[in-house]
């Protein structure tokens, strides 16, 4: 897949003033932070020895276009393939260089968020979110393309990262967004009655959710990472039809710091926090 | 408000749960209030939407300018507001657990084609003053009263 979204660490394009009166007073009062971080969050990246700097946010409002397709074909619709990745890509780069112009080292616990309103029908809007983060000592942390990391680990899961001896590199993503054929009418009268299985969709899902899966993979091998962890697959059909679906691979990048990957001996936790909630409240709607 | 003893009390209204008040205690800290902000705006299309939109250019992908901006804008300004809010506070360190929410208003008296509603929600916090007499907490399971 094609990655046309270039990357300017300094740019403040499409930054709206406030945005950049925020940016502006942030650096100027760099012991102040702003952050979506939960409590426990905030202070195990501390631990972690990163100070939190300030909430990012990255967003873009796009046209997804049209493709036919055939009715009783299975096909990948790259159009819309392409639609959904760009659209990402462009609000992940927004949030990245939001958090370059704060001098972070980082943004943790990223959301991706895709939004549909039924003010445009062929509009949605993604939303990249999270807390940029800089290393109390000053010890670089950046991805290798030199952009600030990112991930959308936890404060708890990063710390653990970091404790294990690995660091993220960035949020490597996929997705397909793939036509489910229909079934003929004598196919679906040789079936009545009958429990089978039925190849097409199975060929399909199948098809759909390795070519999300590879295209993941091929950004982390990008980043020359050793490995994805927190691999989300998500499957949605955004408003598109029962018959086409997009899958979504989402995970962060890891590279090991050190050689030996050591951790504190796992206890046993007996939670009495929200088990539907996040910690820390209710979200709004 | 003044409680049994001359002391005055000032309650602290805030998003954050007992655990997570346990832990930020513990850790030094103390929260300061719960900040709320909410903004309304108006989105009107200008000139780049009507360009995007040009029926010779086909059903294709793009990024739509104006709504983009516009969000991007109202969601900047009810941070900036929410940070000068916690500002006011010297000893403020920050705020911890912001959540934003998006709202569509069924308001067609801007004559816009959109308007929106975004609220933050947040928790300021600041380094304790006093240190606070440790509270062990114990969960006791099962247990018949008489």
């Amino acid at each position: 897949m094609t990655d046309d979204t270039t990357y300017d660490a300094a740019s403040t394009a499409g930054v709206p003033e406030h945005g950049r009166e925020r940016i502006a007073r942030m650096r100027e009062q760099p012991r102040f932070f702003t952050s979506d971080l939960t409590v426990n969050e905030f202070l195990l990246v501390k631990e972690a020895g990163f100070d939190p700097l300030g909430l990012v946010v990255g967003s873009s409002i796009y046209h997804i276009g049209f493709q036919s397709r055939t009715w009783n074909k299975n096909q990948e619709l790259d159009v819309l393939t392409q639609a959904m990745y760009h659209a990402r890509e462009l609000a992940m780069t927004r949030m990245e260089e939001e958090a370059d112009q704060l001098g972070a080292d980082g943004v943790v616990g990223v959301r991706l968020e895709v939004g549909r309103y039924e003010w445009g029908t062929d509009l949605a809007e993604f939303i990249a979110i999270g807390t940029a983060v800089k290393h109390s000592e000053g010890l670089l942390h950046r991805a290798p393309n030199g952009r600030p990391f990112t991930s959308d680990l936890s404060g708890q899961d990063f710390w653990t990262l970091l404790t294990a001896g690995y660091r993220p590199l960035g949020l490597v993503m996929g997705n397909c967004v793939y036509h489910v054929a229909h079934q003929g009418l004598a196919n679906w009268f040789k079936q009545i009655g009958r429990n089978q299985e039925m190849p097409n969709f199975t060929q399909a899902l199948y098809d759909a959710r390795e070519l999300a899966m590879e295209r993941m993979q091929t950004e982390a091998e990008r980043l020359e990472a050793e490995g994805i962890v927190a691999v989300q697959l998500h499957e949605r059909s955004h408003g598109w039809g029962s018959h086409v679906i997009e899958f979504f691979a989402i995970g962060t990048a890891v590279l090991p710091i050190r050689e030996d990957h050591q951790i504190p001996p796992p206890s046993l936790v007996l939670t009495l926090n929200d088990p539907l909630g996040r910690e820390g409240g209710n979200r709004l709607p | 408000m003044r409680g049994l003893t001359d002391t005055p009390v000032v309650p602290v209204v805030t998003s954050l749960g007992a655990p997570e008040l346990a832990t930020l205690a513990a850790a030094g800290y103390e929260p300061l209030g719960l900040l709320f902000e909410t903004g309304v705006w108006a989105i009107v299309p200008g000139q780049a939407t009507l360009e995007a939109y040009r029926p010779e250019l086909g059903r294709r992908n793009f990024e739509h300018p104006d709504f983009t901006a516009g969000l991007n804008e109202i969601r900047r300004g009810v941070l900036a507001r929410m940070r000068s809010q916690a500002r006011e506070r010297a000893d403020c360190a920050g705020i911890v657990g912001i959540q934003l929410g998006l709202a569509r208003e069924d308001d067609d008296r801007a004559g816009s084609s959109l308007v929106v509603s975004i609220d933050a929600i947040g928790a300021p916090i600041a380094p304790a003053h006093a240190s606070r007499p440790t509270v062990r907490t114990a969960l006791e399971l099962g247990g018949m009263t008489a």
